[in-house]
């Protein structure tokens, strides 16, 4: 049964029909909702990165806890300025209650999982993943031989550096819908939507691609190509897994998978989320099979040459030398080179897509270290929900899992009584690099009661 | 994201999936 009149202005009204706008012309009275018992099953995808996480640096929504720090009277509900779908949809042109049929306000979501019509939204991550990471290479092979090879080397091994270099991820989710909800032919605008189970689908073909192409520069065989993805998809499903639970949310990475026989797999169900195209990792028949036996296999003999990996300390040297860098010709306090220099302070995220040739390129380096390091002891952090050590150092040594050595490096920097004390904050703490998701994290474990770090003095602006 | 032309406008009420059943009173003893 429908209340809308179909629009026959097609001509004109043609735009407005992507978006599910309601025609005036076509329907001039007001349109009476019809009450649905139940909720709407929908997917969307959420953007997610690793310095904001959902939260978009632009644009966000401002929330109560923007301006109070008690719960106003009025709001039933605890509004989470990091969960985008918290609240009640709003529209940004008009004050009406949003979804509006007249307007192209609302959640939005559509009603097939595994869509791959549009790169923006499209549930697939995996091109756009290879796309970051490709992208990389015209600014690294214009370097001295020994400095592409280094850098090469390191994004081949380490599952940290690719993954720091995902600009973000497209995390496809299970919604629920309540409210107003404006169906369309291929999804619906919602007043409310909420997130049960998150998903991110990649295919196994395409990473590994890009892995084979790196690999292909160092000379590397294809059997290390797929251990190489193997771990790190394995990285990429722990550190989701583990971001998803400061949500309350459930995780799962789904492959590709195409089979010899189409008639082995049933077609999409009710549920469309178990009849896709898309396999949970853990339940692969091909990736948790075969190819965790390959890189299984790899991992063993890896345990006697260990010593390939890339150390942090070594590629420093390296990139001393390097001459290909146009640097330090002008010297004009205002020059880009120089203004480049100074934004460079602790803190301030880099990564090699943000490389540009006006500094030299060791300079560079000693910085981005500095987050790469944050970024694999945040996950660290993540995995053990706790956040009681400071330094890198006091872990276990995790070569294997970061793929780059760093123990020398951190040792040259820090005198052994530090790194002996476990509370002592070194410079690649995730408190100073992730400003955005790190205090998060921190609520998480203060709902646990596991937060170790002293709590910054919360400054109650109500009292003045 | 493209989600097509609109088809009817609906307001989906969440229902509880068991209503909840009144515990019965407790007869009384009787001597």
């Amino acid at each position: 049964m429908n209340n809308i009149n179909e629009c026959r202005c097609t001509t004109v009204h043609n735009l407005r029909q992507h978006h599910g706008v309601v025609c005036t012309t076509c329907n001039p009275n007001r349109i009476e909702k019809l009450i649905v018992p139940g909720t709407v099953k929908g997917y969307r995808v959420w953007k997610f990165d690793q310095q904001h996480g959902f939260r978009t640096s632009n644009g966000r929504k401002r929330g109560w806890s923007d301006f109070n720090s008690v719960l106003p009277p009025g709001f039933e509900d605890e509004l989470d300025h990091m969960k985008p779908w918290s609240g009640a949809a709003t529209c940004l042109y008009s004050s009406h209650k949003s979804p509006n049929p007249y307007c192209s306000c609302g959640y939005y979501s559509i009603n097939i999982f595994g869509n791959n019509s549009r790169q923006a939204f499209g549930h697939d991550s995996s091109i756009m993943i290879v796309q970051d990471i490709h992208r990389l290479f015209s600014t690294i092979d214009r370097h001295d031989e020994e400095t592409t090879q280094s850098f090469s080397e390191l994004l081949f091994y380490s599952p940290v550096a690719k993954t720091l270099e995902i600009n973000s991820f497209n995390l496809l989710s299970e919604v629920e819908l309540t409210g107003t909800i404006i169906e369309c032919e291929k999804g619906y605008r919602s007043e409310y939507v909420t997130p049960k189970k998150m998903f991110l689908l990649l295919d196994i073909d395409k990473l590994y691609g890009l892995v084979n192409f790196i690999g292909k520069k160092l000379e590397k065989h294809e059997h290390e190509s797929i251990h190489v993805t193997y771990e790190w998809a394995v990285y990429i499903n722990n550190y989701l897994t583990n971001m998803m639970k400061l949500y309350g949310l459930d995780f799962e990475l789904r492959f590709k998978y195409k089979p010899d026989q189409d008639n082995v797999y049933e077609m999409l169900t009710g549920d469309q989320s178990k009849g896709s195209d898309y396999l949970p990792f853990k339940d692969h028949p091909f990736i948790y099979t075969k190819v965790k036996a390959a890189s299984e296999y790899m991992k063993n003999s890896d345990k006697f040459l260990r010593y390939k990996y890339p150390a942090l300390d070594i590629m420093l040297e390296k990139l001393i030398k390097d001459t290909s860098s146009v640097a330090y010709f002008d010297r004009n306090r205002n020059s880009l080179a120089a203004r480049h220099r100074r934004m460079r302070w602790i803190g301030s995220p880099i990564t090699l897509s943000n490389y540009m040739r006006r500094e030299h390129v060791a300079d560079f380096f000693e910085h981005y270290a500095g987050y790469l390091l944050s970024f694999a002891h945040f996950n660290c952090m993540l995995g053990e929900q706790k956040n009681d050590r400071g330094n890198l150092l006091s872990y276990p040594n995790l070569t294997q899992q970061f793929g780059f050595r760093y123990h020398t490096y951190l040792e040259d920097r820090y005198s052994a009584k530090e790194v002996i004390d476990e509370h002592f904050i070194a410079k690649e703490h995730p408190s100073l690099w992730f400003k955005n998701i790190y205090p998060y994290f921190e609520q998480f474990l203060e709902k646990m009661g596991r937060n170790s770090m002293p709590s910054i003095q919360e400054v109650n602006f109500d009292e003045r | 994201m493209e989600i097509g032309k609109p088809l009817r406008v609906i307001e989906a009420v969440p229902v509880p999936e068991t209503a909840p059943v009144p515990e019965p009173e407790k007869e009384k003893e009787t001597v």
